[in-house]
């Protein structure tokens, strides 16, 4: 065949769906993931209290096994929202120091080493890129957040007399609508991050920074200025306003309003897109 | 080698990494940390229309210093500084050219980290006695000279020799992590740690603590909540000596680890 005969003919085969696409950036992800040993290490740990909640859950209901233990009369404290809202609780800082190991690794060394255009010159746009790195976090994080917290409840309701399950159903909706809320906002946060300063370092060290510097500066404003209204720059406060009004536990989110609370964290959610949709493009401009 | 060779050259290498941290991206990073509170005090004394309570500003200063400099802008100002002082140069593929002149490799280590004690020391002791002023600037006029005259001038020394012997304690240590480890940040966060839950710790573990030391010498105590562990203040004959004798062991850690180290940029 000539060289001039070689020209280029578009694909005539069946196509991959987009779904089937997307999964191939989780899929690669992971491998370089777990290669590192602390990921692999907290990963592990982060069961450790939900694997905790299920023994005693089983405990609470096979008092024969606690006979002879100084607790024979039985575990005084009900499996109820509150119990779940602190496992979640607990949970929620396994999640934010997972993100902060994880994140800066999948999405920096892309726009690093100028991986970008070549993701986006095969059939991915920005958004499915974004949504593919999105489902390695919230895949991960959901393994260790709503799904656990999910098990301990269908073991709970499956133990209990009557009709637990269904009664307290609701639980299992603020188990995952609290969970989502929080593995999307740690995610789309850590990678805005990621994008915006490139080196997973420097990454870790601003959402690390993130989380405790308004934290610091909220509840100084807040004894300066007599406001509550400065814990809003707070993240983690506001997310514990929040777990407040899924589980009625008390978590130190000074008074914060609940609308306020839910405010601050879908405009950071908000945000940290912008900053996505600002920084993940298929060209650069080099100064 | 004369000894007034060595200062002479200590003094060109404090010189030289004064000017790259300065005029650098680790300078700025500290600045903005340092000023920080700055911002925050000026802010508050804009947006509050009423005076704080006489009694109070003390003590809300002493709540602002000790969350958020000590804890929060200092820690993570010396993290970024002293953290970078050798890796910051193996990264850029620079450090070579510092091993390559014919100056002693401990002077060398010596040389950039007093730089950054100057930097971090100025910019954070700096600032947060501006910030202190502030406060009781916001206080209605006159309110600053009558607190000045009032054992406010001792406060603002205490508040400035805290945070100097901070910097030289943690930045000690960062140096020395520097070196030892790839990525600081993940030994910093557990050090932080350590730090942040020393108010819950019982009076032997309270020691182990930099913060405890720091938190002695604050001219104003603050209560830490009915979690907290009350332990007895260290006296100041310790208090001083303990954060110094840490930053020297560190140092002679550091400077021997160098004059080990290998060049190897090929492993970054």
């Amino acid at each position: 065949m000539t060289v001039r005969a070689r020209n280029f003919r578009p694909y005539v085969g069946a196509p991959t769906s987009a779904l089937a696409r997307l999964l191939v950036l989780p899929r690669y992800a992971y491998r370089e993931v777990f290669k590192a040993k602390l990921v692999t290490g907290l990963f592990t740990a982060s069961f450790i209290v939900p694997v905790g909640a299920l023994l005693v859950v089983w405990l609470k209901h096979n008092l024969a096994a606690l006979a002879r233990t100084p607790l024979a009369n039985g575990l005084s404290f009900p499996i109820d929202e509150r119990f779940f809202g602190f496992l979640l609780l607990t949970q929620s800082y396994f999640a934010f120091a997972l993100t902060l190991f994880v994140c800066p690794s999948i999405v920096s060394p892309d726009l690093v080493n100028g991986a970008l255009p070549l993701y986006l010159s095969r059939p991915i746009n920005r958004w499915q890129y974004v949504a593919g790195k999105l489902l390695v976090l919230v895949l991960l994080l959901s393994a260790i957040t709503w799904l656990p917290l999910l098990v301990v409840f269908l073991l709970e309701a499956s133990l209990s007399p009557g009709s637990w399950g269904f009664t307290n159903i609701s639980i299992a909706g603020s188990i995952v609508a609290a969970s989502l809320l929080l593995v999307v906002l740690l995610s789309l946060v850590a990678m805005a991050i990621s994008a915006w300063v490139r080196n997973p370092s420097i990454a870790r060290a601003l959402l690390f920074a993130g989380a405790v510097i308004p934290a610091a500066i909220g509840r100084i404003l807040g004894r300066l200025l007599e406001t509550e209204l400065g814990r809003l720059l707070d993240l983690g406060a506001a997310w514990g306003r929040v777990l407040e009004g899924f589980f009625g536990i008390a978590v130190r989110s000074g008074g914060l309003p609940l609308t306020g609370a839910w405010l601050a964290l879908l405009s950071a959610s908000a945000l940290a897109l912008l900053a996505l949709h600002r920084k993940l493009r298929a060209f650069e401009v080099v100064r | 080698m004369s000894r007034e060779k060595r200062w002479k050259q200590l003094g060109a290498v404090a010189f030289l990494e004064l000017r790259r941290l300065f005029f650098g991206r680790d300078g700025l990073t500290a600045f903005f940390f340092a000023v920080l509170p700055l911002v925050l005090m000026t802010l508050v004394v804009t947006i509050r229309r009423q005076p704080i309570p006489g009694g109070r500003v003390e003590h809300d200063f002493a709540i602002l210093f000790q969350n958020l400099i000590l804890q929060v802008t200092l820690y993570l100002g010396c993290v970024y500084v002293f953290g970078s002082l050798i890796r910051g140069e193996q990264i850029a593929k620079t450090l070579h050219f510092l091993f390559l002149s014919p100056v002693r490799r401990e002077v060398i280590v010596l040389g950039k980290y007093l730089a950054g004690l100057v930097l971090t020391g100025a910019a954070f002791g700096g600032f947060s006695v501006l910030s202190y002023f502030v406060l009781l600037y916001g206080q209605g006029t006159g309110s600053l000279t009558a607190a000045l005259g009032a054992g406010g001038v001792g406060h603002a020394a205490a508040y400035f020799g805290v945070c100097l012997l901070a910097c030289a304690g943690y930045g000690a240590v960062f140096l020395v992590l520097g070196q030892w480890v790839k990525n600081p940040i993940v030994p910093a966060i557990a050090i932080w740690g350590w730090e942040h839950i020393n108010f819950v710790l019982p009076e032997v573990l309270k020691r182990l603590g930099l913060i405890h030391y720091l938190l002695s010498l604050s001219p104003v105590t603050v209560d830490e909540g009915f979690i907290a562990v009350i332990g007895e203040p260290v006296p100041v004959w310790l208090a001083i000596p303990a954060p110094l004798v840490l930053a020297v062991g560190l140092v002679a850690l550091a400077a021997w680890k160098v004059r080990h180290m290998e060049v190897d940029y090929g492993v970054e």
